[in-house]
C-alpha cells in the first residue's frame, strides 16, 4: 500500500470518527431487524410468493446481514482496511459455497 | 520400501539435521564442534546407505513394508542383516549429535551474531537473540536483506545506513503468564478424552475455561499497552479480530455449503420439513438479534463511562446469549427424542455440525461477555478499555450475522 493510499485512508478514518452512530440509530436498526425477521417468517406462508421465495428470503437476510455489519460492527464508520479484510474473504467464501453446491448438483440460485 | 526410506530419510532427516546445525548457534549462542559434526555427517551418510540401499534388493525380492518377521526361506535374511547394521550406525550417528549438542552447551565456542555470514534477518541480531529480537525494527531492503545491507545488491549498490531511531517509548513485551500453558493442558486433556472418555473431555474443557478466564483477568497496568496502533492507523487487536472474522467466513461458508449440498439427499427420516420448528426458531433469532442491540448499548455505556448501564447491558447481552443457547438445547433435545441424531442421516449430520458449531461460538461469546462483566465489576474496564468491549462486540455481532444466514438457509428456505 503506497503512502498516498494510506493518507487517503487516514483522512477517511478521521472523517468517519466524527460520524459514530447514535443510540437512536442503534434502536432504529434493531426495529428494522425485528420487522424484517417478522416479514421473513410471514412470507413463507404466502403461497403466491412461492416462485420468488428463495431470492426474496436471500435478499431480506442479506439486508439484515449488511445492517448489522455496517451499523453494529461500525464498518460503515471505520477504516476501509477493515472493510477490505472482511469483505474479501466473505466474497471468496460465498464463491466457494456456490462452487460446492454447484459441483454437487444442488445449485440453488438457478434451479434446473 | 527402499524408495520410501531414501526419500524420507534423505529428504527430511538430513534436512532437519542441517537446520539443527545451522540454527544451533542462533538458538544457544554456542557453536557445535566442527570435527564431531563432520564425523556425524559421514556416519549418518554411511548408515543411511547401508541401511536402505539393500532394501532395493529386498524390495525386488518381494519384501513388503511394515512386517516384523518373515519365513527363513524367503531369502531376505542376508540383506536384512546388512540393513540392521546400517540402522545401528544411524543410531550411533544420532548419539554423536547428542554428544556434540551437550558438549557445545557446556564448552562450545561462543557464537557471534552472524557466524555463517548469513543473508537473512535473524543473523542481524545477537546469538541467542534477546527476548524482543531487535532493539529497533530492522530495515528490509529485499529478500536477502541482511546480505544486501552487508554487500550491496546485484549491482553492488549498498543502501545508505539509517541513523538509529530507538522507540521513545522503549521496548514493551507482554508480561509473562503461565496460564496459556494451563489452557494448552486443557486442550490436550480434551483431545485425549475425545479418544477415550467423555468425562476427560469435560475435565479438559473445564481446565481450558479456567485457564482462559485467569489469563483474561490477569491485569498488566502498563499505559504503553493502551494504544497499539500500527501503520494502517488501526489498532492491532481490532485488525486481528477482523482478520479472524474473515477466516470465520470460510469456516461457516463451508459448513453452510455442506448443509446445502446434502440437502434433500437423506435416505431415511426425519426430514427438515417434518421436524424444524420455525416459530420457535424465529423467537430465538429475534432474541439473538436483540442481544446485538444490547451489545452496542454496552459498548456505548463503557465508552461514556456509565458503569451502571455498562454492567446492565453486558449482563443483558450475556443473558440473551444464554437464552439463545437454551432454545438450542431445547431444539436439540426435541430432535433427539424424535429420532434425529448426528448419525441418523445426512440432514442430521450436517444440521448438528452447522448449528452445533454456531452454538459453540455463542457459548464462547457468553464466556467472553461474562469475563468482561467480571473485569468491570473489579473496576478494570473503564472508558480507556472500551476497545476490549468493541472487539468482543465484533465477535458477538459476527455470530449474530452467521445466524441470520443459517436461519434463512436452513429454516426458512423450503
Amino acid at each position: 500500500m503506497n503512502e498516498q493510499t494510506v493518507r487517503a485512508l487516514d483522512e477517511h478514518d478521521a472523517s468517519a470518527a466524527e460520524h459514530h452512530p447514535t443510540i437512536r440509530t442503534y434502536v432504529i436498526v434493531a426495529a428494522i431487524l425485528t420487522a424484517v425477521t417478522g416479514l421473513e417468517f410471514g412470507v413463507i406462508y404466502v403461497r403466491r410468493l412461492a416462485p420468488i421465495l428463495f431470492p426474496l428470503l436471500l435478499t431480506l437476510s442479506a439486508g439484515k446481514f449488511a445492517l448489522v455489519v455496517m451499523f453494529y460492527m461500525h464498518l460503515r464508520y471505520d477504516s476501509r482496511v477493515l472493510t477490505f479484510l472482511f469483505v474479501a474473504p466473505l466474497v471468496l467464501a460465498t464463491v466457494l459455497a456456490i462452487a460446492i453446491t454447484t459441483l454437487t448438483g444442488e445449485f440453488l440460485v438457478f434451479r434446473r | 520400501m527402499a524408495h520410501l526410506h531414501y526419500v524420507l530419510i534423505g529428504g527430511s532427516l538430513f534436512g532437519i539435521l542441517a537446520g539443527a546445525y545451522y540454527w544451533w548457534p542462533k538458538m544457544t549462542g554456542r557453536l557445535l564442534d566442527e570435527r564431531l559434526g563432520r564425523l556425524q555427517f559421514w556416519t549418518m551418510f554411511a548408515g543411511f546407505n547401508i541401511a536402505f540401499f539393500p532394501q532395493h534388493f529386498l524390495g525386488v525380492a518381494g519384501m513388503p513394508r511394515r512386517i516384523y518377521t518373515y519365513n527363513a526361506g524367503t531369502g531376505w535374511t542376508a540383506w536384512s542383516a546388512v540393513s540392521t547394521i546400517g540402522a545401528f550406525i544411524i543410531g550411533l550417528s544420532v548419539l554423536l549429535f547428542l554428544v556434540n549438542a551437550v558438549r557445545s552447551l557446556r564448552h562450545g565456542a561462543i557464537a557471534a551474531g552472524d557466524p555463517w555470514d548469513g543473508r537473512t534477518l535473524e543473523w542481524r541480531t545477537s546469538s541467542p537473540p534477546p527476548a524482543h529480537d531487535f532493539d529497533e525494527v530492522p530495515p528490509v531492503y529485499g529478500r536477502d536483506s541482511f546480505w544486501i545491507e552487508k554487500y550491496g545488491d546485484t549491482r553492488g549498490r549498498k543502501p545508505t545506513p539509517r541513523p538509529a531511531q530507538p522507540d521513545p517509548h522503549g521496548i514493551h513485551l507482554p508480561a509473562p503468564s503461565h496460564w496459556p500453558v494451563v489452557m494448552a493442558l486443557g486442550i490436550g486433556l480434551a483431545a485425549v478424552g475425545a479418544l477415550t472418555s467423555l468425562g476427560l473431555v469435560l475435565i479438559g474443557v473445564a481446565v481450558l475455561v479456567v485457564g482462559a478466564f485467569a489469563f483474561a483477568l490477569e491485569h498488566h497496568p502498563n499505559p504503553a499497552h493502551v494504544s497499539q496502533e500500527g501503520g494502517l492507523g488501526v489498532d492491532h487487536r481490532k485488525l486481528a479480530m477482523w482478520v479472524f472474522l474473515g477466516s470465520e467466513c470460510f469456516l461457516f461458508g463451508t459448513l453452510i455449503a455442506t448443509y446445502m449440498a446434502y440437502k434433500g439427499r437423506s435416505v431415511v427420516g426425519p426430514l427438515p420439513h417434518q421436524i424444524l420448528n420455525i416459530p420457535v426458531t424465529t423467537l430465538s433469532t429475534f432474541d439473538l438479534l436483540m442481544s446485538s442491540l444490547l451489545m452496542v448499548m454496552a459498548l456505548a455505556a463503557v465508552q461514556r463511562g456509565d458503569s451502571r448501564q455498562a454492567r446492565l447491558w453486558l449482563a443483558g447481552t450475556a443473558l440473551f446469549g444464554i437464552i439463545f443457547l437454551g432454545f438450542q438445547a431445547y431444539e436439540f433435545t426435541e430432535f433427539v427424542h424424535q429420532g434425529l441424531t448426528l448419525q441418523t442421516n445426512l440432514f442430521g449430520s450436517t444440521f448438528f455440525t452447522l448449528t452445533g458449531f454456531h452454538g459453540g461460538h455463542v457459548t464462547l461469546g457468553v464466556i467472553w461477555l461474562l469475563t468482561l462483566l467480571v473485569l468491570h465489576l473489579r473496576g478494570r474496564l473503564g472508558p480507556h478499555d472500551a476497545l476490549k468491549v468493541e472487539i468482543a462486540g465484533l465477535y458477538w455481532h459476527f455470530v449474530d450475522v452467521v445466524w441470520i444466514l443459517i436461519f434463512t438457509l436452513v429454516y426458512l428456505v423450503p
